[in-house]
């Protein structure tokens, strides 16, 4: 473990890590063990601090037995007869039948219902999308940027077919440049905001994709 | 002994009220460790029981009549938060939250084994027999953490006079480390470097004199 890293641990314990610094410490800790014991650690002097008890870590060790005691517990277990049988029992397929019929009419349910949603989502956006008038007044430019948008969203219901029909109409709901914008920025900060994780992580030049990202607040050319 | 769970309820729910600075801001910071346990990540949750154990011990043991049962009673808590997790909706601090999971373990804890009544006896303050607290705990663990207190007491009282300041500003004041920085007339950073330096000078203290016990 790196000093760095210890030093942002200390930083987490009192409260004052940044956010970055706390999701490395949080993704760290998935691997390395120590991390867990120099955090136990610093709690025990704060403890020891303030007058309560130290515990170390026995007690979480009984916590993890017992929460992976009830996940290995899950199994269906015959202990009637241990000697001679595994211990994992098979249901009769007399007993599993209704449960699989169950879940068959249950999964058909849902695709029905599925699909009926989209038939009646399709057949009340349908009108909204027959107005050349208003398509007409707006620019092209801004027709272009739409259609991807609108594919994507229907495509998501997985029906292909009525995708390229609307995808085919003239615009449905016309968005404005503000809204185009609007829609790229919240689309583009997030991988902002990941390349500049990324960046930090990697090199310690990390600061000017994090100047661009605070430049933000102009709109977008 | 109803009657005595009262009286100590009353007076822990008094302690929550009166939130210290320190307790203020760690109601903040613990959603991003409570949101990833919940998403089943478990060493986030390890995190927050080493952070909250020593603290809700000193509850339990006030609520059962010895510190063996307050230990069941405390890895219940954490057995039972860790199962309800999704329930928690970050309404309360999250200490909060396993404070009243502490509680209500501790009431079912004192229903089972009421038919063998063997309480802590209370005087008219409220003050329970603390003599009785350690007569079935483990005594070799209990000379061992009395032991590695005395050691981190040490170790703390062996820093040089910046560090331990500016540690005990942070640990018994619960100043942040914007106050600090004013406080010693120092920048910030320098009051980061120094807590961290403090910490890890006992740290190792901890390890070279119990190996073992957390590194």
């Amino acid at each position: 473990m790196t000093e760095t890293l210890r030093q942002s641990l200390s930083a987490l314990v009192d409260q004052e890590a940044t956010e970055f610094e706390a999701r490395k410490i949080l993704d760290a800790a998935k691997t390395r063990s120590e991390l867990k014991w120099y955090w136990g650690s610093c709690q025990a002097i704060s403890s020891t601090m303030r007058g309560e008890i130290v515990l170390g870590n026995s007690l979480l060790d009984k916590i993890n037995a017992e929460l992976d005691g009830v996940t290995e517990a899950k199994p269906i277990v015959d202990y009637r007869d241990e000697v001679t049988r595994p211990h994992v029992t098979v249901l009769p397929a007399r007993e599993a039948l209704p449960s699989r019929f169950g879940n068959i009419a249950g999964q058909l349910a849902v695709a029905a219902s599925i699909a009926f949603a989209i038939v009646i989502g399709v057949k009340i956006v349908a009108p909204l999308d027959t107005q050349p008038a208003v398509a007409a007044a707006e620019p092209l430019e801004i027709m272009k940027f739409q259609m991807p948008v609108q594919r994507e969203t229907v495509s998501v219901d997985g029906v292909s077919s009525s995708v390229d029909a609307i995808a085919r109409r003239p615009v449905a709901r016309i968005l404005t440049e503000h809204d185009m914008k609007q829609l790229v920025s919240k689309r583009l900060s997030p991988y902002l905001i990941r390349h500049a994780e990324n960046t930090a992580v990697v090199s310690g030049t990390s600061v000017l994709p994090l100047a661009r990202i605070m430049g933000r607040d102009e709109p977008i050319q | 002994m109803a009657h005595v769970i009262v009286v100590h309820e009353l007076s822990n729910k008094s302690c929550i009220g009166m939130e210290s600075p320190v307790q203020k801001v760690e109601a903040e910071n613990d959603q991003l460790l409570v949101d990833r346990a919940r998403l089943g990540d478990r060493h986030a949750f390890d995190l927050l029981v080493l952070k909250y154990q020593s603290r809700l011990l000193a509850v339990s043991t006030r609520l059962v009549p010895n510190q063996s049962d307050a230990l069941d009673v405390l890895q219940d808590t954490f057995v039972k938060a860790f199962r309800s997790l999704h329930t928690f909706r970050g309404e309360s601090a999250f200490y909060t939250w396993l404070y009243r999971i502490a509680v209500n373990t501790a009431k079912n804890h004192l229903a089972s084994k009421s038919k063998e009544p063997k309480g802590i006896s209370v005087d008219d303050d409220g003050a329970a027999d603390l003599s009785l607290l350690h007569d079935l705990s483990a005594p070799d663990e209990e000379a061992g953490a009395e032991e590695l207190q005395r050691a981190i007491l040490h170790a703390i009282e062996q820093l040089p006079q910046d560090l331990k300041h500016a540690l005990t500003l942070r640990e018994l004041e619960g100043m942040s480390y914007d106050d600090i920085a004013l406080a010693m007339s120092c920048p910030i950073g320098t009051v980061r470097s120094r807590i961290f330096r403090a910490r890890e000078h006992v740290v190792q203290e901890i390890r070279h004199k119990f190996p073992g016990t957390f590194l």
